[in-house]
């Protein structure tokens, strides 16, 4: 609305005033008078025909926040939910509109549960009763994905043999037979309601939902890595595995949001954040429509809030400093979602002054961080500002921009398996790029072998794994060694050596991706790749930062998980 | 007299699997056919009892032979021979006259349950 449009007034008057009616009419006073308040600020910048901005935006937000308050506490107030909606019956009363007309028996065959291609084992069910004649109908109707059909049976059908014709179609697992009261006009009144195409589930269900998923998909891992012991044709982890890729799936998608829905309130906090620091701001969204795992995107909003108030209140300059630096008054923040393989990429970039290296690396010093010689590097940087000692520092903030929360985002990204990145431009701005796993709930991992010892190392980032030749190691000074992958230099580091573990001698290397930050991991052995359910990990305090979290294999051992960007 | 079958699928493979399965099984396997246009031919010729028909087959799929033989044999025996994500031409077939279906990869106990539920 702000530097604006007409039609976008008129837009937010016209739900005031439905809320407005609304309430009223459900007698829900409180409602009803912050709505009308609303209505009339909204009406009297209609009236003005000028453009909405400044002061005036600050009365409509509280006059819409309050509104918001009394509309929760409605909410709040009501009783609570009359317990969950009642299943519909199994039988096919809400199936057909109606029984045909004439019908005498219904005969309800049920398909055994493993059935292969059910919905053609019910189809064929429907063709051989079909051929026997006296069949007025059936539900549901051919391809229908079902477990039973439901024949509706005229006076002169041949009952027997229909059960033998239906029990020859196969895989069925029962078969009954029952009479139809005299005129039976079923349910032909009010139709069943269509389903709806929304349901609303409680995010624990879903969670709870994908947590089997996930465990069941461990244990299929496991029954089919026990080999034919277990399953002589394979056929039964066959089965089940197809069920599982089916099941999960669906509840993936289930779990997946665009990530709009949580940038919507962005840009009230860029909004207000620009306010109190008293600087211009245009604040732009780009990628909204993303998707991502509902509990990656609740655990990624609170990053992006500490990014998104930094750049405004470190990044963006005030007014006059722009000027005298040539720039635009009005500072720019971009925040851009985009998919890159199996993560979600999130920029935040602003125009602003960028972060004085050497006032970082200073005030490190002072704080007695170790710090490296020379002007730091993007990636130095981050590390110095990531230092939880460091943030605390007091003044660093005013002096150099960046600081306060910084650890916390760096943490909260290590935790969700994610890695950040940092880009800064003196005089011209900074760019903080997030990368986290498009779900938490199953991840795909390379198994390595390191002494003796197995490690997970999610995918998130792998770009590839190869065979690692000693003779194709290079020296690029006394303690850094790379590898060509692709014809390109990757430095490679050797897990044993980061593990402190007695490594028998490297034969692999997983190669790592983040932005331009790349890493060839040397592991002594590439055991497999398999599915892993990532438990939350409390690392002790002084864990080595390497580890990310900790999961079970499908051998029911315990694991590691390998945070490969962490050693690059 | 055994009972006769016709094979119907283009890959050699799978035509030597089904004629293994049948042949352990007592059945005769009349012959063999790698198109439709040819399953149709050999049906006429040889009048077998059992026909085991492949969906996606070149130069007439399995579905149009199924329609092509019950114009002139309305009680043919014809078993589908289906992968997995074929489920709605497997629907169609049925429609046109199909017996019954066995699922690809084949379990010669489920492909012989199918047969004897075709030939009861």
């Amino acid at each position: 609305m702000e530097g604006g449009a007409h039609g976008a007034t008129e837009e937010a008057f016209r739900a005031a005033h439905t809320i407005k009616g609304l309430a009223a009419a459900m007698g829900e006073d409180a409602v009803s008078a912050r709505a009308h308040a609303l209505e009339d600020l909204l009406s009297g910048a209609l009236a003005s025909k000028e453009a909405v901005g400044g002061t005036r935006i600050d009365e409509l937000l509280e006059a819409a926040d309050a509104l918001a308050a009394a509309i929760a506490h409605g909410a709040t107030a009501l009783p609570p939910d009359a317990g969950p909606v009642p299943a519909p019956p199994a039988t096919y009363d809400g199936g057909p509109a109606s029984v045909p007309e004439g019908t005498v028996r219904v005969v309800n065959v049920r398909l055994r549960p493993e059935t292969p291609l059910r919905a053609a084992r019910a189809a064929l069910v429907r063709s051989h009763a079909e051929r026997c004649g006296g069949v007025l109908g059936a539900w549901p109707p051919p391809g229908a994905d079902t477990d039973s059909v439901v024949l509706f049976l005229g006076a002169g059908a041949d009952e027997a043999a229909i059960g033998e014709a239906v029990r020859r179609a196969g895989d069925i697992l029962d078969v009954a037979f029952e009479a139809v009261e005299a005129p039976r006009v079923a349910p032909s009144a009010p139709a069943a309601p269509a389903a709806a195409s929304y349901v609303r589930v409680d995010r624990a269900y879903l969670d709870a939902l994908a947590e089997s998923v996930a465990e069941l998909s461990v244990l299929h891992e496991r029954a089919r890595t026990a080999g034919p012991a277990l399953d002589p044709a394979g056929w039964q982890a066959d089965r089940v595995g197809a069920l599982l890729a089916a099941l999960r799936r669906t509840v993936l998608d289930m779990r997946m949001v665009p990530v709009g829905a949580a940038f919507d309130r962005f840009n009230r906090l860029v909004r207000d954040a620009a306010r109190t620091a008293d600087r211009d701001v245009a604040f732009t969204i780009e990628g909204a429509e993303i998707e991502l795992d509902q509990a990656v995107l609740d655990a990624v909003v609170e990053p992006l809030v500490h990014l998104l108030r930094n750049a405004v209140d470190h990044g963006i300059e005030p007014r006059e400093v722009r000027l005298s630096a040539g720039k635009p008054v009005r500072g720019s923040i971009r925040l851009a979602a985009a998919r890159d393989r199996q993560s979600v990429r999130f920029t935040v970039e602003d125009d602003g002054g960028g972060i004085h290296r050497d006032r970082v690396a200073a005030r490190a010093r002072d704080a007695g961080l170790p710090v490296p010689s020379g002007e730091p590097t993007d990636d130095e940087l981050l590390r110095l500002l990531a230092q939880p000692g460091f943030s605390t520092a007091a003044g660093v903030t005013t002096l150099s921009g960046r600081g306060i929360g910084l650890d916390v985002v760096v943490d909260r990204l290590r935790r969700l398996g994610g890695a950040i990145d940092l880009e800064t431009r003196a005089g011209s701005g900074t760019t903080f790029t997030l990368r986290v796993p498009l779900t938490l709930a199953l991840a795909h991992a390379l198994r390595v072998r390191v002494g003796g010892e197995d490690y997970a190392i999610p995918l998130t980032h792998v770009t590839e794994a190869i065979a690692l030749d000693s003779a194709a190691i290079e020296k690029a000074d006394a303690d850094r060694e790379v590898i060509r992958v692709r014809g390109a230099a990757v430095p490679l580091v050797r897990l044993g050596r980061v593990l402190c573990a007695a490594s028998a001698g490297e034969s692999a290397a997983v190669v790592a991706e983040a932005g331009d930050r790349r890493v060839a991991l040397g592991v002594d052995e590439l055991v497999g790749h398999e599915q892993i359910l990532v438990k939350p990990f409390d690392a002790p305090v002084n864990a080595l930062p390497v580890f990310s979290g900790a999961t079970l294999l499908a051998d029911g051992r315990p694991a590691l998980l390998i945070d490969p960007l962490s050693v690059a | 007299m055994a009972r006769t079958v016709l094979i119907c699928d283009d890959a050699l493979f799978m035509r030597t699997m089904l004629a293994e399965i049948m042949e352990q099984a007592g059945f005769e396997v009349v012959g063999q056919a790698a198109t439709g246009a040819e399953a149709v031919r050999l049906f006429q010729e040889l009048k077998p009892d059992l026909v085991t028909m492949d969906i996606i087959m070149p130069d007439m799929g399995g579905i149009d032979a199924v329609r092509e033989i019950m114009r002139s044999t309305p009680d043919a025996n014809i078993v589908m021979c289906s992968a997995m994500g074929q489920q709605a031409l497997v629907i169609e077939a049925i429609q046109a006259g199909a017996r019954d279906f066995i699922v690809k990869p084949f379990q010669p106990a489920r492909v012989l349950e199918a047969v004897q539920r075709v030939l009861g």
